[in-house]
């Protein structure tokens, strides 16, 4: 009887009403949803995978009839992109692609030091209440669309720049960089942020102890601790701004020239996704100029998977080198 | 002397630092700042009755009757702000009103050649109808109330005047009660700046 009462309490306190010794039945379908469900998470990794490999393979085989009939070195070389020329059609790409370089690099030299001034701002010198007021301010920067950025740039910014400058016109690569860069800052100012932040506290301790003042444990310990993550950082917002197409399409002039000078960012350049976004619903499938497109998509892709693959390197030796730290 | 160096560049890379964010933020606003602007006047101007009316005109949407109702009721509503525009506007503009009193004397005068009266009449009908025009255009040109209320006095003894009933100086009387009444409502010593912001609108 006592014995009875003891067995009743324990299942009352455990929970459980079942032997905990399975039956063959529930054994093998255990097994069975383990595989499945662990089969079901693979497939769905690999999707993605597949989709951009399938991408790639699309791009590639689209690109491939014009690499084939045309020279590849005039393709890179010339600045000359005729394509629909009667007689003789030219297709050089020189002019985008130090197009999208020009603006992409103009781009950098606004958004990099001020986002690196702002990720050390918000990581180092407000307080964390503050900080968690700011930072979703900026976050919002990356939430407009960029066809709302492209509006800004053509009704507002490009008639400033015209009255206000004297340019010639207000689409140029001045009004594509500006815009690009506060459209890659957000990236920036996260990514290094983080890195900024996730150097260790003994660092900066050890830098204020022996007397440097903020800015030199800043610029002498912190950054060049974190350097790594902002280098990633900044490549990330590079990867951003070269592969942005509705704002350089609406602001940047489309003009295919290099300019001349070089400095001079109030001439109009056009870049290669301007160019492929402009031009491809006007070409005749299967034509020259239709491949010559998807060749401009290929040389696309591959520049940013090798900037992809130098960000990835620089994280993942931030990551090492925090981890160190 | 170092450690100045040292604390002055510390100070500015503080500021450089906040600077960075507050422009930032500054972006954000001018960003956003004309997208709301227009939107929030789209908004508006869906609710108005102009737009109801675009849109039975443009495209035949909307009941016409209930339409034409609102209008009504606007113009009602309208016609009050319309008025006091008017006034602050007869107060402001010397110009337009000084314009306004040479026309009716030379109505007048028109009138007076025009019926034939014998020579001494006419004479006098138009000194005094010249008289009128002159003090009118003075109190228009003044800034003093007192003088202006003085030389509407004057100009508005003369308003029950038979010779004066139902001609075209009746209007000096008209125009001489409208100023009278603008005159205490506006600030005389700011008027040709309200002027200058009228023509610019």
């Amino acid at each position: 009887m006592n014995g009875n009462n003891k067995e009743q309490t324990l299942q009352e306190a455990t929970g459980f009403e079942q032997s905990l010794v399975l039956t063959i039945g529930q054994d093998v379908r255990g097994f069975l949803f383990k595989h499945l469900g662990r089969l079901v998470l693979f497939i769905l990794t690999c999707t993605s995978v597949v989709a951009v490999f399938l991408i790639f393979l699309f791009v590639i085989l689209e690109a491939f009839p014009f690499l084939g009939k045309f020279s590849i070195v005039e393709f890179l070389t010339s600045t000359a992109w005729y394509p629909e020329s009667h007689g003789k059609p030219e297709f050089g790409t020189l002019a985008l692609i130090v197009g999208s370089i020009y603006v992409t690099t103009a781009a950098l030299v606004f958004s990099a030091p001020i986002g690196v001034l702002a990720a050390v701002f918000l990581s180092d010198i407000v307080s964390f209440r503050v900080r968690n007021i700011i930072k979703p301010v900026i976050e919002i920067l990356a939430a407009i669309p960029s066809v709302a950025y492209g509006f800004f740039a053509v009704l507002v910014l490009a008639p400033w720049l015209q009255r206000h400058l004297g340019f010639a016109t207000g689409t140029n690569a001045l009004n594509a960089s500006v815009l690009l860069s506060i459209m890659a800052l957000p990236t920036i100012i996260s990514v290094a942020e983080d890195s900024i932040s996730a150097t260790g506290r003994e660092l900066r301790e050890a830098s204020y102890g022996l007397g440097a003042t903020r800015f030199e444990t800043m610029f002498r310990v912190v950054v060049p601790a974190a350097h790594s993550g902002i280098i990633a950082a900044i490549v990330l917002g590079m990867m951003r701004a070269i592969g942005e197409t509705m704002v350089v399409w609406m602001a940047s002039g489309n003009a295919s020239q290099i300019p001349h000078p070089w400095w001079d960012l109030s001439q109009s350049v056009r870049t290669m996704t301007a160019t492929i976004a402009g031009e491809m619903g006007e070409t005749v499938k299967d034509s020259d100029h239709y491949r010559a497109l998807f060749a401009i998509g290929l040389l696309l892709l591959v520049m940013t998977l090798m900037l992809n693959l130098v960000s990835e390197f620089f994280l993942t030796r931030a990551k090492k080198s925090l981890g160190k730290t | 002397m170092k450690t100045n160096f040292r604390r002055i560049f510390d100070k500015i890379f503080t500021v450089l630092t906040g600077f960075a964010v507050l422009s930032l933020i500054v972006v954000l606003f001018v960003i956003l700042g004309p997208m709301f602007y227009e939107g929030l006047g789209a908004v508006f101007f869906e609710g108005t009755v102009e737009f109801r009316k675009m849109q039975l005109a443009e495209f035949g949407h909307g009941n016409q009757a209930q339409i034409r109702k609102e209008t009504e009721k606007t113009k009602e509503a309208r016609a009050k702000v319309y008025d006091m525009i008017e006034s602050f506007k007869s107060g402001v503009d010397t110009e337009q009103l000084t314009e306004r009193a040479k026309e009716i004397y030379r109505n007048f005068r028109n009138e007076l050649q025009l019926k034939e009266l014998p020579r001494e009449q006419y004479t006098a009908l138009r000194s005094l109808s010249r008289d009128v025009r002159d003090r009118l255009i003075e109190a228009f040109s003044s800034n003093n109330i007192e003088q202006i209320r003085r030389d509407v006095e004057y100009v508005l003894q003369y308003e029950n005047d038979k010779s004066f009933v139902n001609t075209a100086a009746s209007g000096f009387f008209k125009l001489a009660r409208q100023y009278q009444k603008a005159a205490t409502i506006t600030d005389l010593d700011k008027r040709q700046e309200y002027w200058m912001s009228w023509k610019i609108l």
